[in-house]
């Protein structure tokens, strides 16, 4: 589980808090949605999530143990991975270049990693003979395709995802969305997905919603919790 | 190991993908190593050439006096001076004693042949081998031995032993026309040595009519020992000469002045200096020549760095893109930083390697044009000195043998240097957080 705990954050000593006191769990198995108005602090709280900013009070754990003594870079090569709305993959490089750099970082190498880059592509409908152009060539929903392989491949239980949806149609989108839950359902991991799209949120099984600083459930499971 | 391999293969996957920021940053490399190869050039060769000339320009003091124990004690006690070319003994003897001897044959001496010269040029020394002609090469043995023995001995040129059938170990008579003996003296002397020459011999010699004249001597020279003639012929030697041939043409005076101190009273000798400024004249045409050279260097060197400048900035804005994602894929920020400092020194090391082996080929031609222009230099800013063809042969053949591997040696050194530094300095730059700007904006 990854957990939030009184979390609190600022980009500066003299700047204002973007979250304060953050609570929330994040258990596999589970699609989860941050959604808030913008600058509420959803993508700090990614970056807090991943590693990539180090809380100014509070902690994040994983299963119990503070990221401060897993290190942010063991955690996002061994559990937690990223997808974000501009893809951000290397546009000159292959989609299977993409995913084998991912898994190098991770700890595989040589043929084994190629092969476990081809299959998790394939499985998410990027086709053989897509695979090996450069992915500034392929379409929008193929490059967010090749990011979430990229997450997937690496063997991650904690994908944080960025607006994944920001730059797709709406056909695209469910595309994405399906294949998140897939990821969810079949494979248990534990998605969170920040985002302004209604459609994402539908989808999603836990809510959340960032306001003043401040994470609260939102919708059926708020009411859940407060019974 | 694995990481290595790791990084250097998402390096080459980077340089290939990114080729023409790369191709970019080789051809400013291979710019500024050219620039510096041909900085470094001239610095070699301009010192080379300072040196040759210091130690080459035949800077000479000629002391003349009939005091036998004058010059006697002088070698020794010149020999402290610095200036004085080689303080050992057997270089100062070199410069010992040495005597121009008219030699004239008479009608049954071995030399007078038909149409030939019916005089030759009797050269005492104390050490033949470092003789004039010997010393710089325009002479050399081939056949025999320099006099070693007790027995009056002689070295010939070829061509006279040639056209008298004389052989090693052939006895001949000279009879010698010397100052201060009425009649000629016969001397008997056995051939030890047969030498060959280049050039002709410069020298003082006495036309039929006893006019001294000095140039190229048309008469074939042969060597004895100094003390050949000193014992034989002691009143044919009333002046000696020392000639001390100093290691600093600059130091010239400085010489003089010990040989005032050492001798007190000037009316006992005579003291002449002489000085080729064959080298001299070199190096200052040489160094207006570098003057040039240098002015081009940093203004090239300057437009090169700015280039590079820009083109490791392009790179580096690029790269920290692509920093940002691996940082977020879990890669550790020194692998980050390791990776951009081996894609530049991977460009840097194919870009300075085709250059030098560019500039190993560059060389002959850089030798040739530098040597050329200083020689033109020396024509136009120095009228009337005859800058001679060996000097100008050999500065060349000096810049191409030393220069060229000098200059290849520290241009790489000093490209590859800045680039590891640059790199190096890309371990600071990303230590710090180059992932914020992976998420959108809210």
């Amino acid at each position: 589980m990854l957990s939030m705990q009184k979390v609190s954050f600022r980009y500066g000593k003299n700047t204002d808090y973007v979250l304060s006191g953050v609570d929330a769990d994040f258990v596999p198995g589970k699609f989860y949605t941050v959604f808030g108005p913008s600058g509420s602090g959803k993508t700090t709280c990614l970056s807090l999530l991943g590693g990539l900013d180090t809380p100014t009070a509070g902690e994040v754990l994983l299963d119990g143990i503070s990221l401060r003594q897993i290190g942010g870079e063991e955690l996002r090569r061994k559990h937690v991975s990223y997808i974000f709305q501009n893809y951000m993959l290397f546009p000159y490089m292959s989609a299977v270049q993409n995913v084998v750099t991912a898994i190098e970082i991770s700890g595989k190498g040589g043929r084994e990693a190629k092969q476990e880059a081809e299959k998790v592509l394939l499985s998410l409908g990027i086709e053989e003979k897509d695979m090996y152009r450069k992915v500034r060539k392929l379409s929008g929903g193929q490059q967010q395709r090749v990011a979430i392989a990229r997450s997937v491949a690496t063997g991650s239980r904690y994908i944080l995802a960025d607006e994944p949806t920001g730059n797709l149609d709406k056909k695209n989108a469910q595309m994405i969305i399906d294949i998140f839950l897939r990821l969810v359902r079949e494979q248990e991991k534990c998605l969170v997905v920040v985002t302004h799209s209604q459609q994402v949120r539908d989808a999603s099984d836990i809510r959340y919603e960032l306001t003043d600083g401040q994470l609260s459930l939102w919708g059926e499971a708020a009411e859940y919790a407060e019974f | 190991m694995r990481n290595f391999s790791t990084i250097a293969k998402r390096a080459f996957r980077t340089i290939s993908g990114k080729w023409k920021g790369y191709a970019l940053l080789l051809l400013v490399v291979a710019a500024i190593t050219l620039t510096l190869y041909i900085f470094f050039f001239w610095l070699d060769a301009s010192a080379r050439l300072a040196t040759q000339a210091r130690t080459s320009t035949e800077a000479c003091i000629l002391l003349q006096s009939n005091d036998r124990q004058q010059i006697g004690s002088l070698p020794q006690a010149m020999r402290e001076h610095p200036a004085v070319k080689g303080s050992d003994t057997t270089t100062l003897l070199t410069a010992s004693p040495v005597n121009f001897v008219n030699a004239v044959s008479r009608q049954d001496s071995p030399f007078d042949l038909p149409g030939e010269s019916d005089q030759v040029l009797v050269s005492a020394h104390t050490d033949i081998a470092m003789s004039d002609a010997f010393r710089t090469g325009n002479a050399s043995l081939v056949e025999g031995a320099f006099p070693t023995g007790s027995d009056p001995q002689v070295v010939i040129e070829d061509v006279l032993a040639k056209r008298n059938g004389l052989q090693i170990g052939d006895s001949i008579s000279m009879s010698l026309s010397l100052p201060g003996y009425t009649e000629p003296h016969q001397l008997n002397l056995r051939v030890c040595g047969i030498y060959h020459l280049q050039q002709p011999i410069e020298a003082t010699y006495y036309t039929s009519d006893g006019t001294p004249v000095y140039g190229a001597s048309p008469y074939s020279s042969v060597f004895v020992p100094f003390d050949t003639l000193a014992v034989r012929f002691p009143d044919a030697l009333s002046q000696d000469s020392v000639c001390f041939y100093l290691t600093d043409f600059t130091a010239i005076s400085s010489v003089l002045e010990q040989f005032r101190q050492l001798n007190p009273d000037p009316a006992r000798y005579t003291l002449s200096d002489f000085t080729d400024y064959r080298y001299e004249q070199l190096l200052q045409a040489s160094q207006a020549v570098g003057r040039l050279i240098l002015a081009a260097v940093w203004i090239f060197i300057g437009m090169e760095l700015l280039i590079l400048f820009f083109a490791i900035l392009s790179i580096l804005r690029s790269y920290y893109k692509d920093a940002g994602i691996l940082i977020a894929l879990g890669e550790r920020r020194r692998c980050v930083a390791a990776q951009f400092l081996f894609q530049i020194l991977v460009v840097g090391v194919v870009a300075v390697s085709v250059t030098l082996v560019g500039a190993f080929l560059l060389t002959p031609l850089l030798a040739t044009l530098a040597s050329g222009q200083i020689v033109h230099t020396a024509a136009e800013t120095l009228p009337g000195n005859a800058v001679e063809i060996g000097a100008i042969e050999n500065m060349a053949r000096l810049l191409e043998e030393h220069g060229g591997n000098f200059a290849m040696l520290y241009a790489s050194i000093a490209v590859l240097s800045v680039l590891v530094l640059l790199g190096l300095s890309s371990f600071f730059l990303f230590s710090h957080t180059p992932t914020r700007r992976l998420f959108d904006k809210e």
